[in-house]
This record gives C-alpha cells, structure tokens and sequence, in this order.
C-alpha cells in the first residue's frame, strides 16, 4: 500500500507532474521573455491539460486501435515510474523499495518507444517519418549516455545503487567527471526532445512527427507523461553527477535546457548522429580511459 | 522411474514414425500429445528426489542439467503444436527427426561421458541438416550448416582427445588447464551456438529453413545446447583471467557487430536471425565473467532468448504463411489482421531488448552486474568496454525491433476489402506463440521464484529491482489511465486519414524497411557493409574461395589430355631415379 502511495502521490505521479507543470510554465514564461513577450499565467499548464481533457478524442480510420489507446497512458505510467525510482533514492533513502541505475536508465526507454509506436500506429506517413526519426535520436544519445554512467561506474567503484552514488563525492568534481557531466547535459536536452534536438517533433517539417494524429485526452496522456519527464530528468542528472539535489542546481539545469532551446537550430538527423556518434562518443571515450586512468 | 527414460521414449517415438506412412491427420494430433507425454516425464523426474544429484559414472544430474531439462521439453511440446500446423507434407519424417533431435537433446544433457556426448552432438546435427531440407530450395544453406557444424564436431573431438590425455578418463570431470582443451570446446560451443564467428550458417539456415524448424533448432535448442557446453566447460576447468577476458570480448564484438548487421536487413528472417546471432554474446559474454551472478544471467539469458526469438520466428512464420513474402518492403498494417501474432511479437521484442520488466531485462541486467563485477579484477578498462557494447547492443536491438514491428505491422499500409479472410490466424500457429509470450512476462516478473531460488538458492545481486511490485505499478497504472480516460467520458471518433491536406494514398505508405538508409550509407558504415555484402566476414564462403583457389591451380595439372599425364608420369620417374641416385 505504502508503495502505491509512493507511486501515486510523493514522488511519484502527483508530485512530479505538479513540479513537472511549474517547471513547464518557468520554460514558457523564460522563452518567452527572450522573445519579448509577456508570458503565460502560473497556471497555463492545468489549463492546457483540462482543456485536453474535455475535448473528443479523433482516431484515423485505419490506425491500430489498441495500440493507438495504451501507448500514451503507457508513456504517462512509465516516466512516473522513473520519477519515483529517482525520487525515493533522494527523499526515502531507507525505504526498501529501490531502482538502480540501470533500471532507471532501461525504463528511461520506455517512453521513447511508446512514442514511436504511437506514431507508427497512426496510419500515417508523417507519423512514421517521426517514428523513424525518434529512434535514430534514441540510437544517436543511448551510446554517449551510458559512456558517461560508465565513468560514474568507475569513479564509485561499479555503484548501482542512486542512494550511495549520492552519499560519494560527487562525480563531477574529477576531469573525467566534469567531461561526462557535460556530455549528459547534451543527452538530457536530447532525451527532453527539446531544440536543437527536437526532430523527432519538427513541427515546421513533419508536424509534430508521432504526436500528428493525437488529440483530446490521449494526447492529454503524453503531455503529463512530458511534464514529468521534464520534472525527473535533471533531477536524475543532478543526482548522479552533482552528488545529489537541490532547488538551485534542479533550476540551474532547467535553466540551461532552456537557455540551449531558444538560441539553437534544429539539427539534421544525420548531423544529430554524426554529432553524438563522431564527435560526443570520442570526447566520452577520453573521459572513460581518464577516468579509468584515476583522474 | 529410470533417469534413461526421456531418450529411450524419444529414440522411440521416432523410430515408430519414422516407418509410420504419413497419415497427415493423426500425426498432427498425436505429434503434440506424445511432446505433451515426453514433457510430463521430464516434469516427473525433475521432482523425483530420489535421483542422486551427484555425479555417476554416466548421468550428470545438477542444476545446470535440469535446468535445461526442461526446457528441451517445453520447447518439444510448443513446437510440435505449431509444427502440425504448418507443415504439410511428409509429416511422419518431420516429426521422427523431430523426436530424434529431442532424444539426441536429452543424451547431451545428461550424458557425464564426453563420447556420448559427442555422439549425441553429432546426431542433433544431422537432425538439422535433414529438417532443413523440407523447404524447397534449402539444400545449399543445409549442406553449409552440415559442414560448419561438421567441421565444430572435429575441434569437440579433438578437445576431448587433449583432455583425455589430461584426466585419464572420458567423464566429465574437472581437470587442469589446457588452452587447445579449452578453445577446441569452445568452437564447438560457438558453432552450435551461432557465436561469432562460426554464425555464418544461422543467417542462411533461418532465410531457407521453415520457420517452425529455424525455430526449434537454431533459435531454441542449438542455443541451449550450445550454452550448455559453454556453461559446462566453465563449470569444470579453472580459466584464466586473460582467456575470460577474451572470451567476454568476443561475446561483446559478436553482441555489436551481429546487430549491426541485422539494423539494415529487408527481410524479416534474415534481420531475426542475426539477432539470434547478436543475442548469443549475451550469454557468451555473462558466461565469460566466470563469476556467479555473470553466469546466472547468461544461463538465464539463454533460456529468455531461446522463449522470445523463437517466438519471433513463429511470429515471423505466421505472416510469411499468410501473406507469401517476409520481405520487409511489402508487408505493413497486418496488426489489425493478425492481433495475437502482432501482440505476442511486440511482447517479445520488447523481451528481446530488454524493457523491464520482462524477462529479457533480468537476465540482462544480472549480466550486467557480473561484468561490473568482473571490472573490479582485472582488465578493467576492457571489461567495461565489453559492458558498454552490451548495453549499446541492447539499445540499437531496440531500434531494430521497432523497424521490424513498424514494418510488419504498422505504418499507413492498406489493405483493399475482403482481406479479413486471406489473412486468417490458425489456432495452431497461433496457440504456441501465445505460450510464448505469456513465459516472456511470467519468466520476467517472478524471475526470483522460477529462476534464481530454485537455481541458486540465495544469489548476492549488487543492483535493485523488484519485478514484481514494478510490474504492480505498471498495472496500477495503467489502470488509473484507464479510469481517467473514462470519467472523463470522452468519445471516440474515427475519421479518414489525412496528410498535407489531402486524403491518403496507398504510395504515401512508409514501409519501415528503410528506416536506417542514413546509417548504411553514411561512413565508415558504407565500406563495412561493402565488406559484408562480398561475404569477406563469413569464415565459410572465404574459406571455400581459398579452397576454390587451390583447386584451380590443380586443375591445371588434372586436364584429362592424357599426354599430359603420361609427361607427367615421366617427370615422376626421372625424379625418383635422380633421387636414388644420389642417396
């Protein structure tokens, strides 16, 4: 029962989608004061969500139903399950129900297939275009992402468990450490799908990719599961770099996501590979045999 | 009841069908119940306390073997089920090699003498080579699978003899170092197996083969024996740290470059059999730590991988009978025709790239936690290159999957009216992979219950995971989605699909098969796969073009012009004499 609380209420779903909400409406109102604009209200998320939740939801003649239905509430489901799993090591140390790191980061997948299957069973060219574009960022950020945990794993010594990563001095303070803490801001922007590596999405190109036939309750569904993608990410990252979390370095890593969102372009697929596979992928590889070496 | 007993009602059954005629209709029935009674024994004998576990002169009865066991079992029944559905002619010969294999299986397993063991290797081999061959047109890829393995059974052979000559005895005991012992054994483990890079007949077999057939042996019980052996040779010899490591490396390079391979295949088969391929150095690469939670994850990864890929395979066989081509670029949208064939097949890649909590995550994850381990000994910067490619391998799996599911099963792709009733689900073929599946995500969720206490009684993990409280999770969650969904009491309307404003048509449909075209064309990918594509990777074809080379350099001695010969003659004798000669 103490579980389900968990997962339900703090921290998992209501708590990290209401951090997720704020954290959306700061993202909001900061681009839009670098645009010149005046913002919207604190509350312009709930908004949003009512408004998607009392609308009609339209489903393509030819999509695949069942799987058109599940992915969403599943996308929702397992980016709450990672927001408990990170959050239970950082507010219930003690508790006995714990993820390791490689659970966190194996369910981290989850939401990205949701999506590309929710794509692929829209019945639609767009749609598949975006599918296909999900996964080759998915391929493009998996590589450089567990290069950095493996420099955590070498630094503590082959550390699962989040609760004693945190308890260590934390990874970034090292060269080795301080390479892959920079290389995981570039995986965690990816990972949020937000600018320059938001072409899965691309709505000038493919209109919003995967997303393109959603609408109503459904699309209600892969809103809050991004709002607590957005709230667990840099929690997740500050973690296990930043030897644990605060307000301030939770803000400071929103704030960096969005500052890298509105003064970047969009990249190409292939320069997205090229970037994480040519250019991220060697740099970790320093940061690897640096910290294999001690330093 | 005598230990014996599985073989001998195997070697039976299939010498009473083999001169049974081929009544099709019986034999279809009687098939799975007779797998159903074999089964029932195993089941019998596994909890019969009364066999000693330790080691007699000729049965070996540990957890490694009953482990095995019944799985040799579960996969017999399972896929006589979807055998009697699919093939249709010369059943009494299918189902005779069918139980041949089965008993052969068994004799390996249990065997505690090396010379049966060979024995029986031999035979499931043979087996092999003659189910392929009930397609048409599979006879070339049988003859290289029947050489490859062939060729293995020497280097087995020939492993024994060194370790013969070590212990003084044939039983399966422990005994000292050999390297020739070690890497003879290991070849033929490989081989059978399918690890790099003695892979080259899966890919062959698993595009000509029937489906059922790729599905029992290379896919199931070559990976189980294959493992076993592995497994097996551990178990019994001290190895050293630089033969694990190497080992654990070329697990990791057969891991990497197989799913390289299968990301830019066209044709269902193919792509599903380099995975078989790929997910061999799972295990090979647990099994290569030497530690016990690397071990236990790639026992276990074998077991998950022989469940999903051969549920894969049926899958695959199920479409292919439906619709007459596996080729990627013609199929798509057949999820709303084939339901159970799509929801079993998505089950199961999701086992197969490891997405918690089912089954294919645990055993990866305990393999995981037994390289980490193994980085604390020695070599620690390969051993955590070796854990990175599995990890990478697991995501670029991923990636391959979804490709295969959008492919096969979704996208835009439309069907003209009236096709409900071309593509039909059979019971048959359908029934098994439903087992399958469902063994996918029991095996997942009670992993602790069916796997590790029964096996290892209490193992020390080093990671976190509650499958089971997890998988409640899921369903709580799922469930208040659900609820959501309906108190907010919305309707569901269906409408024409739309793209750029215009209604779709059937050319806009985006098959999947050319999802990664970026990546097989962009360097230095371009010159690899160039590499592959002349075949320069497959040990076999280099080996028959060395081969062919000498021949043609024979031939010009062997021209049937019979002056020629007689010069020759000639030149022979005037050597011998000028030898003489000078003796």
């Amino acid at each position: 029962m103490k579980t389900i609380f968990y997962f339900l209420v703090f921290p998992g779903f209501l708590f990290a989608l209401i951090v997720g909400m704020v954290a959306s409406y700061i993202e909001r109102k900061v681009t839009a004061r670098v645009q010149w604009r005046v913002g919207p209200p604190i509350l312009q998320p709930w908004y949003d969500l009512l408004k998607l939740f009392t609308k009609e939801s339209v489903v393509p003649e030819n999509a695949h139903l069942l799987t058109f239905l599940a992915t969403p509430v599943l996308f929702m489901v397992s980016a709450t399950l990672v927001a408990m799993y990170a959050g239970m090591a950082f507010f219930f140390p003690d508790a006995a129900f714990q993820g390791d790191l490689i659970v966190i980061v194996y369910l981290l997948t989850i939401p990205p297939i949701c999506l590309i299957l929710a794509g692929a069973a829209s019945a639609n060219p767009l749609a598949s275009l975006g599918a296909s574009r999900e996964i080759k960022l998915v391929l493009s950020y998996e590589l450089v992402f567990w290069m950095t945990i493996a420099v955590i794993w070498v630094k503590t010594g082959g550390e699962l468990s989040l609760v004693n990563i945190m308890n260590k001095p934390p990874v970034m303070y090292s060269y080795s450490g301080g390479i892959a803490s920079v290389l995981a801001l570039f995986v965690m922007q990816a990972k949020l799908g937000r600018v320059p590596f938001d072409i899965a999405e691309a709505e000038t190109e493919i209109m919003a990719g995967a997303y393109i036939e959603y609408s109503g309750p459904l699309l209600g569904f892969f809103k809050m599961g991004q709002y607590i993608l957005l709230a667990t990410l840099p929690f997740f990252i500050s973690s296990i770099f930043w030897g644990g979390v605060n307000v301030f370095k939770y803000v400071a890593l929103l704030v960096i996501v969005i500052l890298v969102e509105n003064t970047n372009p969009r990249l190409k697929v292939k320069q997205c590979l090229k970037l994480f596979w040519f250019i991220l992928f060697p740099l970790s590889l320093v940061a690897l045999i640096l910290a294999v070496v001690g330093l | 009841m005598n230990i014996f007993l599985p073989i001998i009602f195997n070697l039976i059954v299939a010498f009473v069908l083999f001169i049974t005629p081929d009544w099709k209709k019986p034999l279809k029935v009687i098939a799975p119940i007779l797998a159903f009674a074999n089964i029932v024994i195993g089941v019998y004998l596994l909890f019969n306390p009364n066999i000693p576990e330790k080691y007699t002169a000729w049965i070996l009865w540990d957890n490694l073997t009953k482990l095995v066991f019944f799985f040799i079992g579960f996969f017999g029944l399972v896929l006589s089920i979807y055998s009697a559905g699919f093939i249709k002619k010369k059943l009494n010969k299918y189902f005779s090699y069918f139980f041949l294999t089965l008993a052969s299986a068994y004799g390996i397993i249990l065997s505690a003498n090396w010379i049966v063991l060979i024995i029986f290797w031999g035979i499931s081999g043979i087996t092999l080579y003659l189910m392929m061959q009930f397609n048409s047109g599979a006879n070339l890829a049988a003859k290289k699978t029947l050489i490859i393995l062939g060729g293995s059974d020497s280097f087995l052979i020939l492993g024994v003899a060194v370790l013969y000559r070590l212990t003084g005895s044939f039983g399966i005991l422990s005994s000292t170092w050999s390297m020739i012992a070690f890497v003879c054994i290991a070849a033929a483990a490989f081989a059978k197996a399918g690890n790099m890079p003695f892979h080259i007949w899966i890919p062959d077999c698993a595009d000509k083969a029937p489906p059922p057939v790729t599905a029992f042996m290379p896919a199931s019980l070559d990976k189980l024996l294959g493992i076993y052996l592995l497994a097996r040779i551990f178990s019994i010899i001290t190895i050293p740290p630089v033969v694990k490591i190497s080992v654990m490396l070329i697990g990791s390079i057969t891991i990497i470059c197989a799913v390289f391979m299968a990301l830019t295949q066209h044709t269902a088969k193919k792509l599903l059999s380099y995975h078989a391929i790929s997910q061999v150095g799972y295990m090979v690469l647990g099994i290569g730590t030497g530690n016990p939670l690397g071990i236990a994850g790639g026992l276990f990864h074998m077991i998950n991988n022989s469940i999903y890929k051969s549920c894969l395979f049926l899958g695959t066989g199920q479409v292919e009978k439906v619709s007459k081509t596996d080729h990627l670029d013609k199929l798509g949208g057949l999820a709303k025709y084939l339901p159970i064939t799509f929801t079993s097949m998505l089950i199961a890649s999701f086992a197969i790239s490891g997405l918690p909590p089912l089954n294919g995550f645990f055993s990866k994850w305990l393999i995981y936690q037994g390289v980490l381990a193994a980085t604390a000994e020695q070599y620690p910067f390969l051993s955590i290159l070796c854990l990175l490619a599995a990890l990478f391998g697991s995501a670029l799996t991923l990636a391959s999957f979804m490709k295969l599911m959008h492919a096969l099963f979704l996208g835009a792709k439309k069907y003209p009216k009236g096709a409900e009733k071309k593509f039909k689900e059979k019971f048959s073929l359908v029934f098994p992979q439903i087992i399958l599946a469902l063994s996918c995500i029991v095996l997942g969720v009670f992993a602790f219950d069916l796997f590790i206490k029964p096996m290892y009684g209490n193992l020390t993990l080093t990671g976190l995971w509650h499958p089971k409280m997890a998988m409640l999770l899921i369903v709580v969650g799922l469930v208040l989605g659900a609820l959501i969904f309906l108190i907010s009491r919305i309707k569901i309307r269906r409408v024409k699909g739309f793209a750029g404003g215009e209604g779709l048509r059937p050319d806009m449909h985006i098959s999947g098969a050319d999802f990664y075209e970026g990546i097989e064309n962009g360097q230095p990918f371009k010159f690899i796969y160039g590499l592959a594509e002349k075949k320069l990777f497959d040990l076999y074809e280099v080996l028959k073009a060395m081969a062919f080379y000498v021949i043609k350099l024979l031939r010009y001695l062997h021209n049937g012009v019979l002056t020629n010969y007689l010069s020759w003659i000639l030149a022979g004798g005037v050597i011998i004499l000028v030898v003489i000669w000078f003796m």
